[in-house]
């Protein structure tokens, strides 16, 4: 096993590394920008390195200042979390070639899944359905492109090659709607990306997204560690997660475990990466991509399967092999994920910054947090606005939602605006408690929504001004004179009598 | 407790405004309302008066950044924190509340003056407490409304603020609109019994 590991990343993620390295006995280092330095990861490291300032491409995205930050303090693994450089194939690569282990898969793995084309070509060799769809070839004349249309079927979505994070798509539910489209997006794609290259693929329509865990060791045995359910989502960020799905039986949960499986073992996968796919009404899935890191998500997957994925991870990286075959994994109770964000939803989901005066987690049974926030850290614009993840694990989907519901309504964190009254709202839904969750959701349900203007009670101002009372040392001595009138028989307040102190004599 | 000069209570009214003046008074403003909070030492506890309300208190304990009381019996656990002006207050306890969380800001002396002024909740002459936008009027004159609904949209330090109706009413009159900017003070509203 390793001596020592850095950990490339910040937030949450860096501190669940850090802990199951000490849990392992593994010293750790960790790696902070300006903005970071109280932040709770270098707190919790054993050495810690000032890699730039604030802003990511100087710091967390370095591959340059990381690479150094390891060799200057002699370690033997980086692990990369998620985000960041986590699905960067350079950095993979600089970081194996300068002596140290990645911790995750191989670059050619990261190279094919990291890129659409690629990745689709490859899942179709080896027989995973795909989302229907066509790549533009320079040389395609408008004929081409609608006779292309016409296999993959309408609805369709027109999408930037170049394009991500929704950008650059465009809907055309007719024939006759598509050259213009075409035209659009190529114009758009150009602009935006300055590459005009588009791609067609089939929209299916209120799908759900569901991805499954996967875990392949160095010996060639891969394992999926199940589902999870990730469809409510805003803006294609995911909020809230769960498994086991509410729409799979056992069959389709086998039938697409077995897919994912394929899939990973047609990249030859090594470590810890996530399947994804989109389910059709109809209980058709198709693959949509690999990612080839671990997930925010994650930790739904560790409470129903009783495993530690970042363990594994750190296993794996050293040569071990799987400790169970897929017969020995099983799915027990029912996990839930919120992800808390300093996001204001009254202003719209805009990010808030400040400072964390207090952050008391909930526990109890059932109750995991995995929070990169504690008193007395900043939230700032520089990077993503997760604070913490809280998840929960019940007997069943009934008894999550209830701890959740009551998990929420407990975690406190005073001095920014967090999503909290935005995620109880949603688990209120009556939609949600159905279970019917796809992708649109939240457009469907929340697409205008505002907490509940609830007038501050009474008992809200009662406690602030006890709480600046209790501060104010005026106060409370007044209050520990008052009480020694009765105790001490020499005072002499006993002995006042009549005497007013700036009354009106009447 | 009013004395009138002849009253057996006289003599001990000297103890009444003894303690007056160990009362400690804190005024805050949370959304469109701003409250008095006074706080008397009685007996073992707290005499706590908001809304010319009087409830039984007892002296808060402060455990690892929580602190708890009862209020009239029930227990309460309230984590505070205070920045700048801005206080934020998150309250536990067997609540059916929907929501836990407010922030409170605490007014500068001048809006404390004007607090004691005349109580908009009686005249229904409903000011800006801070200078700030009008970002939307929800009403038109004549309209019926009801004690608490909504009235004026006001954004001001970055907050956005709900002008409630104090009582239930119609509107008499409106001051103001759409996108102008309000000083401190300024009348906004007139709501009419």
């Amino acid at each position: 096993m390793f001596q020592k590991v850095l950990i490339a990343n910040r937030g949450e993620i860096a501190v669940r590394i850090i802990r199951t390295c000490q849990e392992m006995g593994i010293a750790t280092v960790a790696v902070y920008s300006e903005a970071d330095v109280t932040a709770l990861h270098t707190r919790l490291a054993d050495e810690t390195i000032l890699i730039g300032p604030p802003s990511p491409s100087q710091s967390y995205l370095s591959i340059g200042r990381i690479l150094a930050a390891a060799q200057q303090t002699a370690c033997e693994a980086i692990h990369p979390g998620f985000g960041f450089l986590s699905e960067n194939a350079e950095f993979a690569e600089a970081t194996r070639a300068a002596g140290f282990t990645f911790i995750g898969p191989s670059v050619e793995a990261m190279q094919i899944m990291g890129s659409k084309v690629a990745a689709r070509t490859r899942m179709a060799q080896a027989g995973v359905p795909i989302v229907p769809g066509y790549h533009a070839q320079a040389r395609d004349q408008v004929d081409d492109l609608i006779a292309a249309a016409d296999e993959i079927g309408y609805p369709l979505m027109v999408k930037a090659r170049a394009g991500g994070g929704g950008k650059g798509m465009r809907l055309v539910s007719r024939a006759a709607e598509l050259p213009e489209n075409i035209e659009a997006a190529q114009r758009e794609a150009q602009n935006a990306f300055g590459d005009g290259q588009i791609f067609l693929e089939k929209y299916i329509t209120n799908p759900r997204h569901i991805e499954f865990q996967i875990l392949g060791d160095t010996q060639g045995n891969i394992v999926h560690l199940f589902e999870r359910e990730c469809s409510i989502q805003r803006r294609h960020q995911k909020i809230i997660e769960e498994t086991p799905s509410p729409f799979l039986d056992d069959a389709l949960r086998q039938q697409m475990g077995d897919a994912a499986v394929v899939a990973a073992k047609a990249v030859d996968y090594i470590n810890a990466g996530t399947i994804e796919f989109l389910v059709d009404a109809d209980q058709t899935f198709y693959f949509l991509e690999m990612n080839t890191r671990l997930q925010v998500e994650h930790p739904v997957t560790e409470l129903v399967t009783g495993v530690d994925l970042v363990r594994l991870q750190l296993e794996i990286a050293a040569g071990s092999p799987l400790p169970f075959q897929q017969a020995d994994l099983s799915q027990r109770g029912h996990a839930l994920e919120c992800r808390i964000y300093a996001e204001d939803a009254a202003q719209g989901f805009l990010p808030d910054t400040g400072s964390i005066l207090q952050a008391i987690e909930p526990t109890g049974p059932g109750i995991r947090v995995d929070s990169g926030i504690t008193d007395g850290d900043e939230v700032t614009v520089h990077y993503d606005p997760m604070l913490a993840k809280l998840i929960i694990l019940g007997y069943n989907r009934e008894v999550a939602l209830q701890k959740m519901a009551w998990a929420l309504r407990h975690y406190v964190i005073l001095g920014v605006t967090t999503n909290i009254p935005f995620l109880q709202a949603v688990i209120d839904h009556p939609a949600f408690r159905r279970g019917e969750t796809n992708t649109n959701f939240i457009d469907r349900y929340f697409t205008i929504w505002q907490p509940e203007v609830l007038l501050a009670p009474d008992l809200a101002f009662v406690a602030v001004a006890l709480a600046e009372w209790y501060g104010d040392s005026d106060a409370s001595k007044r209050l520990n004179e008052a009480q020694s009138q009765d105790g001490d028989v020499y005072s002499p307040w006993r002995h006042l009598g009549a005497l007013r102190f700036g009354a009106e004599i009447s | 407790m009013f004395i009138v000069p002849g009253d057996i209570w006289e003599p001990y009214d000297s103890a009444r405004r003894y303690l007056d003046v160990m009362k400690s008074e804190y005024s805050y403003q949370a959304g469109p309302e701003a409250k008095t909070v006074f706080i008397t030492p009685e007996g073992d506890g707290l005499c706590v008066t908001i809304n010319q309300r009087q409830i039984q208190v007892t002296v808060p304990q402060l455990k690892q950044g929580t602190f708890y009381f009862s209020v009239d019996g029930q227990q309460v656990k309230a984590t505070v924190a205070n920045k700048d002006d801005r206080w934020y207050v998150h309250l536990q306890g067997y609540f059916r509340w929907r929501k836990a969380q407010w922030v409170l800001t605490s007014p500068t002396l001048d809006q404390r003056r004007s607090l004691d002024q005349e109580d908009e909740t009686t005249s229904g002459l409903l000011t800006a407490t801070m200078p700030g936008q009008v970002v939307q009027v929800l009403v038109d004159a004549d309209e019926q409304v009801v004690q608490g609904q909504a009235l004026i949209i006001l954004e001001a330090m970055k907050m956005e603020l709900r002008i409630a109706a104090p009582f239930d009413g119609v509107i008499q009159e409106i001051y103001c609109s759409g996108g102008q900017t309000v000083e401190r003070d300024q009348s906004l509203i007139k709501v009419a019994k």
